[in-house]
């Protein structure tokens, strides 16, 4: 006998609900009309898109820019042999809408830095289950900067999971109320790397001799020719060359498979830890749409190759501190003459500014430096700017980043024209 | 299919991303705070690109007198998450740094932290100039004849950054811009 | 050579448990009693890594409701057979796994005297009836077949590892390394003396193992003081100045990793105490020729940390970190651990060799690959020993469990298992497992009070459970998804564990917390 609770839950307070719950059918519907965001349809991907259409979410999109591998058939359960080579995004929603009726996935094969602020305004939340340090920062620094105080729908939630062989970690990040991705990334553990004079005079481990292979000799040996990672005659080159060099010194252990891990930074991954944590954070996504229980505050971490360890605490903001959340880091919109030139903006709007107090503040957007103070070789190559006027220069759609030797990170601005 | 898709990719950044991003801003902020001492210059060959750039330095003293060297530096959007890549572009004879232009700086690789700045790298380069290592050699000749005997060392130096041979190697003239 | 295809699609699985734990996975059966959301996600995990085969025991059809949570059935599988459908769509996921399906009620079958549980390596048992489980817990216990049981209701859910007992060798701990710096075997001795420092230039006197450095400087110690070791902290100080005050220069890593690293030579070299506690059990009192292949490697590892010449210590892992040094000294310096390593291994197969004599065991009934994996990790054997269902309640663990829950200031997670337990039981006594199970309301909110009672006896109910059982009156005996696909995340890795014979298992009970996003386990 099968019982969903949801139908259940939506219709009576429980005891550790909020106080401002309002139970009835309108969470449903708003859990039903709510456009939620997936990015990433790899092991955690395929997993929550699975969870979020079994959660009685109807308007899912996903994002990914990989195509399927047979490597990821081992966890990535929306995927058979013969889907190799298709993109991961469109397979996914496909499988799932089919599979879960009522459901409507919409794919996106490319990449989250190819859609706009405004695209990423239409959703409610955002699950992110991604292996990429880099992609993570970017939508996250995105989401930070969408918020508008004085707009509440702006802050778009962000729930990120992510994992490594028997561990991993879910997380609820609200957009300038609790910490952020940026004020987190000192706990990421460091990528191995070896010194290049170990590499090039003293291996002594077989990953000294494959990097050797990838770091020194491949452009030796192909000037000019960047190296394909995916490529497997490649890594076959690689590992021959490694396991020659290995042999020379009497190094044992290089391997076809330790070569491609090293060279590809292969993070070992299963489908159980992969549901663990895309489970915890669907679970959490469910709870923030629907109110019928508190959510995580604001980090899981999973350890699960000694017993079982599950660790939660409230991850700190880092305040001022923090690059992308920071106080301090303001974004401002700023209104201005149409006429006005750069060093007017800059000497009479920016320096005057009460609220402000920059010094000697150094502009970009992010199609061109406007102006920088230094160094001189560009604070020469952008004077020029400075007596141009402000229309020509930005676009009212752009962003305008200030730093400042006087300002603890950074400033954004957005300019509108009289 | 793969690089259609890079195409794809290429192109839509263009007119999408209107967001400056975290590593940018970071660098923005690291390039307007240098603090550089007169022997080192920053040159854009494109001002508009901030990620990719050279530095020259000029030493004014140790071995490496009146030479001028030029680095180029690469910084992707993982920065400071990850460190700049940097290349020494002329063929020196440096304990280390290799024929191919690599350089040997802890702080480039194993011992790269985030709070270190590009400033920190630039001086860090400078010190090699000023204090070869050749405890840690990238180039293990060099290193082996530092260690042997500082003069022959020198005069090595001298001769390599004429344009001449030590060895069967023959290096780049750069004393002359 | 590239690898094989097979090679590549598990190949980020085979990062962790390599061939040989494939290899077990692969010759493992599987069964799972009823298809529910929670048993079917458990066996996608177990599926898509390869498991050999599994069967699924459900004798209910599939209803449009089920739909809504599981996600291996289909639209168009409604009014088939639920073991069928799973089997199938499960099936799909992995062509090298064989599925099968048992159209019959879990129930009946624990009450089948002449059912066959051995063909199965590990049974899974998903919201099933209490007093079903505590059958089947029993059969298996008997027969030494890990039972796993999974409970999931509203946002919460727990699992317990039934199991007599699991020796796990390949237990991955962090570092396998074991320098043996206070214990040097002569070879390391003639290989540290071959270093004169003082002559040394500087580029070769900065690649010298720091190992070699701090066995120099232990011996430049022992001299200056009647042949001791620096033991006090005060002395491990003077002995550091001393390193310090030795070196030639101030950039040397090598002499940076010595000092480092003398925190080491404080830690002797012992038996750690959950070895011992191993070399102690009374499994090696007994052994005959059926004895598990772990006990007696363990009665000849008894016998080899008691032969005089191994000075009480256990055969030596072999493996070295990185450290500074050149490739011709880190390589020699390796070689020297690992052939004393080999020589430890050497010494250990004779001693098994006479003890499969004494059982009547032929000398190569256990592989050389078997041996070396059981000497290099010997430090960190682990035994895992559970405990029946039926003594839960008058466990130790139980107790203490209780009392350090009274402590706690915030809400504790044993509270949340007592009144998930306790409402395992009504369930049980109110027929709701019926083909037409009525769901729980708030009337039941006195009958879940009172049984509390009338089982957890000398323990006072606390508001603190209450509340629980006000959630789960609140969910109406309902599932989320993703609490099923969550415990269906645990449930397989520890079956993973059990199969593979790999990682360290859990020991018994755990409960995962989906309001406040929190695990706690306990042995029971």
């Amino acid at each position: 006998m099968t019982i969903n609770a949801l139908d259940r839950v939506i219709e009576i307070i429980g005891p550790f609900t909020d106080e401002s719950y309002v139970p009835g059918p309108h969470v449903k519907e708003f859990l039903e009309n709510s456009k939620v965001l997936v990015i990433g349809a790899g092991g955690l991907g395929c997993e929550i898109l699975k969870n979020l259409a079994l959660s009685g979410f109807k308007d899912i999109h996903v994002i990914d820019m990989d195509t399927i591998d047979i490597s990821n058939l081992n966890r990535q359960f929306l995927f058979r042999a013969a889907d190799i080579g298709k993109p991961k995004a469109t397979v996914a929603a496909e499988f799932v809408s089919k599979r879960v009726k009522g459901v409507k996935i919409t794919p996106y094969f490319g990449k989250i830095q190819e859609k706009n602020e405004e695209y990423y305004s239409q959703f409610t939340l955002v699950v992110c289950g991604l292996d990429s340090v880099e992609a993570r920062r970017w939508i996250n620094a995105l989401l930070v900067n969408m918020v508008d105080d004085e707009n509440p729908e702006s802050i778009k939630p962000l729930i990120d999971g992510g994992t490594e062989g028997f561990k991993g970690q879910a997380r609820v990040i609200i957009p300038t109320i609790s910490s952020c991705y940026e004020c987190s990334l000192d706990m990421l553990g460091k990528q191995q790397t070896y010194p290049i004079c170990t590499i090039a005079n003293t291996p002594r481990l077989p990953e000294h001799c494959i990097e050797w292979a990838s770091e020194l000799e491949w452009v030796k040996v192909f000037p000019g020719k960047k190296l394909d990672k995916d490529n497997m005659e490649n890594i076959q080159w690689l590992y021959e060359v490694a396991l020659q060099r290995a042999n020379e010194f009497k190094i044992t252990g290089v391997t076809y498979s330790l070569t491609q891990g090293v060279i590809k930074n292969i993070i070992p991954s299963i489908a159980s830890t992969n549901a663990v944590i895309a489970a915890a954070c669907c679970n959490e996504a469910l709870k923030i749409v629907t109110s019928v229980n508190p959510y995580l505050d604001n980090y899981m971490m999973y350890t699960g190759n000694e017993g079982v360890y599950t660790y939660t605490f409230q991850h700190q903001r880092k305040e001022k501190d923090c690059p992308v959340c920071g106080k301090g880091n303001g974004y401002l919109t700023v209104s201005i003459p149409k006429d006005i030139t750069l060093e007017d903006f800059i000497t009479e709007e920016l320096m005057l500014r009460p609220d402000i107090k920059v010094k000697s503040p150094s502009l970009r957007t992010v199609r061109t430096v406007l102006y920088f103070q230094w160094p001189p070789q560009l604070k020469e190559a952008t004077e020029r700017n400075l007596s141009k006027k402000m229309i020509e220069l930005v676009n009212e759609d752009e962003e305008i980043v200030i730093t400042d030797p006087a300002l603890p990170f950074s400033l954004r601005l957005r300019l509108f024209y009289e | 299919m793969k690089q259609q898709q890079a195409k794809a990719a290429g192109e839509g950044a263009s007119t999408a991303a209107k967001k400056v991003t975290a590593a940018q801003l970071r660098v923005q902020k690291d390039l307007t705070e240098l603090s550089l001492p007169p022997t080192m210059h920053t040159h854009f060959a494109d001002p508009e690109d901030i990620m990719n750039f050279q530095v020259f330095l000029q030493p004014d003293e140790g071995f490496y007198v009146g030479a001028h060297i030029t680095f180029e530096f690469a910084i992707n959007l993982n920065f400071p998450h990850e460190p700049p890549k940097v290349k020494c572009l002329n063929k020196i004879y440096h304990p280390n740094i290799d024929l191919q232009g690599n350089v040997c700086l802890n702080i480039l690789r194993e011992d790269w932290k985030p709070v270190l700045s590009l400033n920190s790298v630039m001086i860090g380069l400078q010190y090699l100039f000023l204090e070869p290592n050749a405890g840690d050699p990238l180039n293990k000749e060099a290193a082996m004849d530092l260690q042997k005997s500082r003069a022959t060392f020198a005069a090595h130096v001298k001769n390599s950054m004429r344009g001449g041979y030590v060895g069967p190697e023959k290096f780049d003239d750069v004393l002359r811009r | 050579m590239p690898p094989s295809e097979r090679d590549r699609k598990y190949d980020r699985q085979l990062r962790l448990w390599a061939g040989t734990g494939q290899a077990a996975l692969e010759a493992s059966h599987v069964a799972l009693l009823n298809a529910s959301a929670t048993g079917c996600e458990l066996m996608k995990n177990l599926i898509l890594p390869g498991v050999g085969e599994f069967t699924i025991i459900d004798d209910s059809l599939v209803k449009p409701d089920d739909l809504k949570l599981n996600f291996f059935f289909n639209d168009e599988s409604v009014g088939s057979p639920r073991s069928v459908i799973a089997c199938k769509l499960l099936g799909e996921l992995n062509q090298d796994t064989r599925g099968h399906a048992l159209f019959q009620n879990p129930e009946v079958l624990i009450n089948d005297v002449d059912f066959q549980w051995d063909k199965f390596s590990v049974v899974i048992i998903t919201n099933i009836s209490e007093s079903s489980v505590r059958k089947l817990s029993n059969i298996l216990w008997n027969k030494s077949i890990p039972l796993i049981y999974v409970y999931t209701v509203g946002f919460y859910g727990y699992l317990r590892v039934i199991n007599r007992e699991i020796t796990i060798v390949d237990t991955h701990p962090e570092s396998l390394v074991d320098l043996r710096l206070d214990q040097p075997w002569p070879e390391l001795i003639d290989y540290t003396m071959s270093f004169d420092l003082d002559s040394l230039p500087i580029l070769d006197y900065a690649h010298v193992p720091f190992v070699v450095l701090i066995l120099k400087f232990i011996d430049q110690w022992k001299s200056a003081h009647n042949g001791l070791m620096p033991g006090t902290y005060e002395e491990r100080t003077q002995f550091k100045q001393l390193i310090n005050d030795a070196r030639k220069a101030s950039d040397l890593e090598n002499f940076d990793e010595a000092l480092a690293s003398v925190w080491r030579i404080s830690q002797k070299t012992t038996i750690p105490p959950d070895i011992l506690a191993i070399l102690n059990d009374p499994s090696i009192d007994n052994l005959n020729e059926e004895s598990p292949d772990f006990w007696v490697l363990v009665k000849a590892l008894k016998r080899f940390t008691e032969a005089p010449r191994n000075n009480g210590l256990l055969p030596l892992s072999g493996v070295l970190f990185d450290m500074k040094a050149d490739t011709n000294n880190y390589i020699r310096l390796q070689t020297i651990y690992r052939e004393k390593s080999l020589a430890d291994v050497h010494f250990f197969t004779e001693l098994l060799n006479e003890l499969l004599l004494e059982l009547n065991r032929p000398s190569s009934s256990i592989s050389s690959e078997e041996i070396k994996l059981f000497c290099k990790n010997c430090r960190y054997l682990n035994v895992t020993r559970g405990s029946k269902l039926d003594s839960e309640f008058s466990s130790e663990g139980f107790r203490s469990a209780y009392e350090l829950a009274a402590f706690s200031e915030n809400h504790d997670p044993f509270y949340t298992y007592l009144a998930l337990r306790v409402y395992s039981l009504f369930l049980d006594k109110n027929w709701y497992y019926s083909e037409n199970g009525k769901q729980i309301t708030s009337r039941d909110d006195v009958e879940l009070k009172n049984l509390f009672k009338s089982i957890i006896t000398p323990f006072p109910t606390v508001p603190a459970v209450e509340k629980v059982f006000s959630e789960i009156i609140r969910t109406g005996s309902g599932e989320f998804h993703n609490i099923c696909s969550f415990m269906g995340g645990i449930g397989a890795q520890e079956i993973l564990k059990l199969l593979t014979w790999q990682y360290i298992p859990l020991n018994n009970t755990i409960i995962y917390d989906g309001i406040f996003g929190t695990t706690k386990t306990w042995k029971l």
